[in-house]
């Protein structure tokens, strides 16, 4: 033990030196250090992250390219472009002299319809079909319009689909419920209310202190995705990635109310995911408004119809202008945040049950 | 007190014989599932539950009320509708106690299981590891594998709360609304393909569960390792198979549709008939759910020959 | 069931020792250092603390009770982690819930819950951190309070290593680090062993000596009888009894106690017992006696021997009283238990 005087010398009378600013930034350090501690959450988002990738990077790397032309119209069957080429007029005439194979197999080669039967005897209407006939095959080999098929079609499978409704609500809910939740489990919540700190304080550091996780896992995720996706996932990067970030704020702070809130928060989370962000954000009344992700989604379908995009396909449901998505985006997450402040600092957490 | 007290308080030793281990296997089932029922969220959970359970509970019921009309059109919250159109949209939704009735609801209940299974692994399983209640269990005259023999039967009694259990009454309800002794007699068959799609489902989830829960403990990673086939690899199967146009078998990937797969072959549906349509061989799925089976009971065997299950 | 020790009387009484005059230096602390007024609290239902009102100044104060008792709940209200339900809990004048008291108070808590990866020094050092000083002055007070504690050349290991006492020292370093005014201790002493013990025992004296007020909780009375004389006993939420342990012995002697004993001839045993000088009053009935006594540890001792000497059959002997039943267990040497 030691003595008297090594006490009254170094730990006596120092209150002035307390600061509440260190320690709410102390913490945020702290906060932001323990996630890095639970390794098996990053590695098991780095797992899923690598399959979705995988698949995109697998599309991306075939002829197709997110294109439709080089695309089965069904199952084993010929591509749109054979289809477009078969329609024009030199494949019509040649189909004319082919025997008719009534066997042949069916799904591996279409046999023309009547209306597609070149008609000599009649020129006027043999021209005009055969210019109708070869707009498919002209659209086709039009960069323009395969471009942008793409990027659309990158857009609604990958962002919309794969990132806005799997990763970013799963990767932001792990990190941002475990910012408190893991205190709660590990109970060392303890520790981090008997400081000299407002209880606000705490709630707000450890979100500051999350939110840099959030934002690295979601917006990295995004840009894996992005970048596996090739030509249409780099513009898809360019246009989207304030609204992916914008979207991965808000859940972050509903997600680090419910790690206040409950004791299993992830749990919670992944009813609110699957029930609200999923099932609600998709539905086609008003009652969508009440889901984060579709605000993103709005964002993400101006930004494509401002980008000139015929956004027709894109499948959002009445989306709300960019000005509106981005308040209510900032406003439900300062709003939750005050929320979750004034909730934790009446909250009580018993570690023995 | 310094008094004799031999006459007050004696010890006397227990004079039974223990039943053996694996009622022991019971009782840590019986804990784990009252453990699971003293959760306000599990409730929570089997609300939604009952919602899908009463979506076609009723819609059973208003498929037989709609027969019922002879006239043209019926009043339907306010709105006239054919009936022709409803009973064809009632019959291709399957609420008429047929195959694809259970199946569809199994189906459904799937995702609020996949939910339920998350939280149940990390209560009954990761909770004893994380807050060192593990011990107390291993302490008793019980093995290790009657321990994870426990909690397999309480994640498989969970599981069958929310499948197989309200399927069996959707069958009784649907005898009472038709002719019932003619349906529980030709439909019998029904109620046997039930009972083992449950026992697929309690067999292969109860393992997988456990194994998953054994295997990272904690909620967070559980939930994602848990979501990650679930969701995301039925995401990537239909995707593959129904956008791109890859060969069918590439579904396998997607462990729930395996199992509804085995279990529409226990109920005895006709494989044409399963939506969605492409889909790989009941065979070749049975194998796949055999083999996440085998791989969970190699590794839990794995883990309980390992010493450091006991911190 | 009699009626309950009068315990107002002593509420008030504060050790008066320990009050160091130099402490006296502004308005703030001519306020009562820890102060619970009417405080009650209730977990949904259960009522875990009753109506509590006492006042520390300064000095070691010892909380004891069985398990369950309120021990707990009452030093959570104090560290301000939970609000009573009702009444009021202030550190010197501000509510116990207010950030600011937390700067005079340093917890302790019976959790055994570290971020078990750091090593000693490091949490030690966060939390000094998290007190909010700045990265050289923490370095400073962490050194400093794991050197008072005893734990410089073993801080440097993954707290997930550390035996039960080093924890707790640590624990108890983390709560000197701003010099508290009060240090509120839960359970310092359980699983410690004897020589740790008598190290923890001199250390709370010492920071006793340099003006510190010590609120201490253990369910062992003998082990806070080393440490200091002023208790405060708990049974069942409420408060029992308060004082220095002469104080409460001489209170106990002189009111009188209802001890209920089922035996098998209560008339017999009731004629023997009216001949004892402690015994005021027996009341018997169909299944056995109560009895009124004095000086419950001469009437105990005189009840064994008469019950050995003629051989009676004691099915059941049970003090009346909750509260004086637990001051009582504590005085007599038991665990809380007659």
């Amino acid at each position: 033990m030691a003595s008297d005087t090594v006490f009254q010398s170094s730990i006596a009378n120092h209150k002035s030196d307390i600061s509440p600013a260190r320690a709410f930034w102390a913490l945020v350090l702290l906060s932001f250090e323990r996630q890095w501690r639970v390794r098996q959450v990053g590695w098991a988002a780095a797992g899923l992250l690598a399959l979705i990738v995988t698949a995109v990077a697998v599309e991306t790397a075939r002829p197709t390219r997110w294109g439709f032309a080089d695309r089965p119209i069904r199952r084993g069957g010929m591509t749109y472009r054979e289809y477009a080429a078969a329609l024009r007029p030199a494949a019509r005439y040649n189909a004319l002299t082919d025997p008719i194979e009534e066997e042949k197999d069916f799904f591996t080669t279409r046999r023309p319809r009547a209306a597609e039967y070149p008609s000599p005897l009649d020129p006027t209407r043999d021209a005009l079909k055969s210019l109708i006939l070869s707009v498919p095959s002209v659209v086709l080999s039009t960069d323009r319009y395969g471009a942008d098929w793409a990027f659309l079609n990158f857009t609604r499978l990958a962002v919309l689909g794969a990132y806005l409704s799997f990763v970013l609500p799963l990767f932001t809910l792990a990190y941002a419920s475990g910012a408190l939740g893991a205190d709660r489990e590990d109970r060392s919540m303890v520790w981090l209310l008997t400081r000299p700190v407002p209880r606000w304080a705490v709630y707000l550091a450890k979100f500051v202190g999350a939110l840099p996780w959030c934002l690295l896992f979601s917006g990295g995720g995004f840009a894996a995705i992005c970048l596996a996706g090739g030509a249409p996932g780099r513009t898809a990067l360019g246009l989207y990635w304030p609204a992916a970030l914008g979207g991965t704020v808000a859940l972050a702070a509903v997600f680090h109310l419910f790690g206040a809130l409950f004791r299993r928060p992830v749990v919670v989370g992944l009813v609110y995911v699957f029930f609200f962000e999923f099932l609600v954000a998709a539905l086609p009344g008003s009652l969508k408004l009440l889901s984060l992700t579709f605000y993103a989604r709005s964002l993400m379908y101006n930004e494509a119809a401002a980008a000139g995009y015929p956004v027709g396909m894109l499948a959002v449901n009445q989306p709300v202008s960019t000005a509106t998505a981005w308040a209510v985006l900032a406003a439900a997450a300062a709003a939750v945040t005050g929320l979750g402040m004034w909730l934790f600092s009446r909250a009580e957490f018993r570690d023995d049950v | 007190m310094g008094v004799q007290t031999d006459s007050l308080l004696r010890y006397r030793p227990w004079r039974g014989t223990p039943r053996g281990p694996l009622w022991g296997a019971a009782a840590v089932a019986r804990v784990a599932v009252r453990l699971l029922a003293g959760r306000r969220l599990f409730w929570g959970l089997a609300a939604l539950g009952l919602m899908v359970f009463f979506f076609f509970f009723y819609a059973q019921y208003l498929f037989v009320w709609i027969k019922t009309f002879t006239d043209e059109t019926v009043r339907f919250a306010g709105v006239p509708v054919a009936v022709a159109d409803l009973s064809k949209f009632l019959g291709r939704v399957n609420l008429d106690g047929s195959v694809h009735t259970f199946g569809n609801y199994v189906w459904f209940q799937g995702y609020i299981l996949v939910i339920v299974l998350a939280l149940a692994g990390s209560v009954l399983v990761g909770n004893d590891f994380a807050h060192g209640s593990l011990p107390f269990y291993l302490s008793k005259p019980i093995a290790r594998r009657h321990y994870l023999l426990g909690k397999v039967l309480a994640v498989g009694a969970v599981v069958n709360l929310f499948t197989t259990l309200p399927a069996v009454v959707l069958w009784v309800q649907a005898g009472l609304l038709f002719d019932w002794h003619t349906y529980y007699v030709d439909n019998f068959h029904l109620l046997v393909g039930i009972l083992g799609y449950g026992l697929l489902l309690t067999v292969t989830l109860g393992l997988l569960t456990v194994a998953t829960a054994v295997w990272v403990r904690r909620t967070v990673p559980m939930v994602m390792a848990w979501v990650g086939p679930f969701v995301l690899l039925r995401m990537i199967a239909e995707w593959v198979v129904d956008g791109l146009k890859y060969d069918p078998r590439w579904r396998l990937i997607d462990l729930w549709n395996d199992l509804y797969l085995c279990g529409l072959w226990c109920l005895g549906a006709d494989p044409r008939t399963i939506r969605p349509p492409a889909q790989p061989d009941v065979w070749e799925a049975a194998l796949v759910v055999a083999g996440v089976c085998g791989g969970c009971l190699l590794y839990l065997r794995r883990r309980v020959q390992a010493v450091e299950i006991v911190q | 069931m009699g009626p309950p020790i009068p315990t107002e009387a002593l509420l008030r009484t504060d050790s008066g020792r320990g009050s160091d005059s130099s402490l006296v230096t502004d308005d703030c602390s001519l306020k009562p250092l820890l102060l619970f007024e009417h405080a009650s609290k209730w977990y949904g239902p259960v009522l875990a603390l009753n109506q509590v009102t006492l006042e520390l100044t300064g000095g070691i104060t010892g909380l004891v009770g069985a398990n369950g008792a309120g021990k707990s709940t009452l030093l959570r209200l104090a560290t301000g982690q939970i609000a009573p339900t009702l009444g009021r809990v202030t550190v010197r004048g501000t509510d116990a819930r207010d950030w600011r008291a937390r700067r005079l108070v340093g917890y302790c808590p019976d959790a055994d819950a570290f971020y078990e990866d750091l090593s000693g020094r490091r949490f030690v050092r966060v939390m000094a951190r998290l007190c909010g000083y700045a990265r050289r002055e923490a370095d400073r007070r962490t050194d400093a309070a794991l050197d008072l504690v005893g734990m410089t050349g073993r801080a440097d290991r993954p707290l997930r290593g550390y035996s039960k006492g080093m924890r707790q020292r640590v624990k108890l370093a983390q709560a000197l680090l701003h010099d508290p005014e009060l240090l509120v201790l839960d359970e310092p002493l359980s699983g410690i062993d004897p020589v740790g013990r008598q190290d923890l025992l001199g250390l709370f004296r010492q920071l006793a000596a340099t003006g510190k007020c010590l609120l201490v909780s253990s369910h062992e009375l003998e082990a806070l009888e080393k440490l200091t004389d002023h208790v405060v006993v708990m049974a069942r939420g409420r408060v029992a009894a308060v004082g220095t342990l002469q104080q409460i012995r001489d209170r106990l002697d002189d009111y009188p106690l209802s001890v209920r004993v089922e035996v098998d001839r209560p008339r017999e045993v009731a004629r023997r017992l009216l001949a004892l000088p402690e015994v005021v009053g027996v009341e018997v009935d169909a299944a056995g006696l109560v009895v009124r006594a004095h000086h419950p540890k001469r009437f105990f001792a005189a009840f064994g021997r008469l019950t050995v000497e003629d051989g009676w059959e004691v099915r059941r002997l049970e003090p009346l009283d909750e509260s004086a039943h637990a001051v009582l267990g504590y005085l007599l040497g038991g665990s809380g238990r007659t």
